[in-house]
């Protein structure tokens, strides 16, 4: 596999504080990459840094093999990046004069890049608002005329800081799709930022887990599932548990009870499903009757939390 | 031809916006004017008969080129501000042109404009008050933007400055009453103040359509190289500045 992007050792500090800690990743020639990480984390500092808004400390970071500080007009006019906050175009002007003004920028003129606006405008749905002021829109608009803006010169790898941040789920959905597309039609190589979860879990090849400028875990969604391959049993009792019950439970591994007025529950991940039985012990010893049992998958969000929980253990 | 797009797609944006916000335009042009009306007969008023026609005409012609020296100094910062308030600054920096030549093209633009529009009120001024100066628009262009590109070197270092601390307005200010008080100095011949950015093409345009004087050749190809200095010096400064932002972060902050 070809390798577009290649991030070495960065690191970027601010006095004694690292925003960035050693960082080390790549991405491949039309894969989806997601990255995830709290707030603060260095997923904004590691995107400026590729795209030399930001100056780094130490490491390196190559763009199909060429060394972004050495080359940063080369490698600019193949990237397209949409950056965080919803101020990534002119409001006073309409998606159709922000997507010119844009490729104005490139060096492209109206003329040559008629073909692709009208095609990004329907793509994205914007063909029939095209005319009106960006401050019109609802946010989910205004971030569409972003990317299309940001993408009318062609670029193969696309940079998407938070994209979904605010949308309803209908844009997302939109986006979503045209995200998917551009990876598998069109071959584009994308990295892209997201506390949304479950958008990234749907689209990407492979996530990268940062957290406090340090790279927690860099593996596709199944490697992931299986490094963190343990169910998540919840299991509802009449009743409450008692001081002796919850030290056997902590003998088993981490659990968390949940107490109503009649009844409580217990939730637990377990790595050997077979623990279950000693659960099961526990509960007739104390004769508790059980009300309900649910066992479900661990979701990217459970395993996100559990990495960066640990980590701050 | 990259510079000629970008000068048109600046030139096409600063049309929509007049369009757009019309009101600020034509109120902001009735201002500017009514300043210049209230001076010139302020002073005809004031000196009565004892003021030399030439007085007046050196009024017209400086008035136009402080405004022109204004806006020109003012661009490159003013449009820093400006993008980094619509958070559109990261944007103009993710070009493969360089962010120089960006701001270049924006401020070429903008003085273009800021030429037409000053001709117009120039123009305007002649009509009102009854004061035909003999101007030779293609000498009196050529002129301002000699001059003007110093200015716009200097401008490039007050957006350096700008980048990193936004709002600099209390530097502009100085400026706008000094450029007042350095019009007073003798440029020429040949002297230390030869040297000062701007002052030295002014003085030589109003010698030469209010006084009539005529200078040498190597006179304006020293106006010319001095200003380039200006220029290369502002650019150079811009860059220092422009990479400190970007180690400190401070591009997408305002």
């Amino acid at each position: 596999m070809t390798k577009v992007i290649t991030v070495d050792n960065l690191v970027k500090k601010y006095k004694d504080f690292y925003a960035l800690d050693d960082i080390s990743f790549s991405v491949n020639k039309g894969e989806i990459l997601g990255f995830l990480g709290p707030n603060g984390a260095g997923k904004t500092t590691t995107i400026k840094s590729i795209l030399t808004l930001l100056e780094y400390e130490e490491g390196k970071i190559c763009i199909n093999g060429l060394e972004v500080k050495k080359n940063k007009n080369k490698i600019l006019s193949d990237i397209g990046a949409v950056l965080e906050g919803a101020r990534n175009i002119y409001w006073h002007l309409s998606p159709e004069e922000n997507i010119n003004y844009f490729a104005g920028i490139m060096g492209l003129s109206p003329r040559k890049i008629k073909e692709e606006k009208d095609y990004l405008l329907k793509k994205l749905k914007l063909w029939d608002v095209k005319d009106k002021q960006v401050r019109e829109f609802s946010k989910g608009m205004q971030q569409k005329t972003a990317i299309a803006a940001s993408i009318i010169h062609k670029p193969t790898i696309l940079l998407l800081d938070e994209p979904t941040l605010g949308l309803d789920v209908e844009t997302k959905n939109d986006i979503r799709e045209w995200i998917i597309s551009m990876s598998r039609d069109e071959n584009k190589t994308i990295l892209i930022t997201s506390h949304d979860m479950s958008f990234i879990e749907s689209i990407c090849d492979r996530i990268l887990i940062i957290k406090k400028g340090k790279l927690l875990s860099n593996n596709t969604m199944s490697e992931l599932k299986e490094k963190f391959a343990n169910k998540k049993y919840s299991i509802t009792v009449e009743g409450v548990f008692s001081e002796e019950d919850k030290d056997k439970f902590e003998n088993i591994g981490e659990y968390k009870i949940t107490e109503s007025d009649s009844s409580s529950t217990l939730e637990m991940s377990l790595k050997n499903s077979k623990e279950i039985y000693n659960i099961f012990d526990i509960l007739k010893l104390q004769n508790k009757e059980i009300l309900d049992i649910n066992v479900s998958e661990r979701t990217l969000e459970d395993i996100f939390t559990n990495l960066t929980t640990e980590e701050d253990k | 031809m990259s510079y000629i797009i970008l000068i048109i797609n600046e030139l096409k944006k600063l049309g929509k916006e007049i369009k757009r916000y019309y009101f600020e335009f034509i109120s902001g042009t009735i201002i500017m004017f009514g300043i210049f009306l209230a001076l010139f007969f302020g002073l005809k008023n004031f000196a009565g008969d004892s003021l030399e026609a030439t007085s007046l005409d050196s009024l017209i012609v400086g008035y136009i080129l402080w405004g022109i020296a204004m806006q020109s100094f003012q661009s490159v910062s003013s449009m820093i501000w400006d993008e980094s308030q619509k958070g559109t600054l990261e944007k103009l920096y993710l070009s493969h042109l360089g962010i120089e030549k960006i701001f270049l093209a924006k401020v070429f633009a903008s003085i273009l404009f800021t030429i037409f529009f000053n001709v117009v009120i120039l123009f305007l001024a002649m009509l009102i008050t009854g004061r035909w100066l003999n101007i030779n628009y293609p000498y009196f262009i050529f002129m301002i933007i000699i001059s003007v590109i110093s200015l716009v070197g200097i401008g490039f270092a007050g957006g350096g400055i700008a980048i990193i601390h936004k709002k600099v307005t209390s530097i502009f200010s100085i400026f706008s009453f000094g450029i007042i008080g350095l019009m007073a100095l003798t440029t020429y011949p040949m002297n230390v103040f030869s040297f000062l950015p701007y002052v030295p093409g002014a003085k030589t345009l109003i010698g030469s359509i209010v006084h009539g004087q005529t200078y040498p050749l190597w006179w304006y190809g020293f106006i010319f190289v001095t200003s380039l200095v200006y220029l290369v010096g502002g650019l150079y400064l811009f860059k220092i500045y422009d990479r400190k932002a970007r180690k400190m972060n401070k591009l997408g902050v305002y």
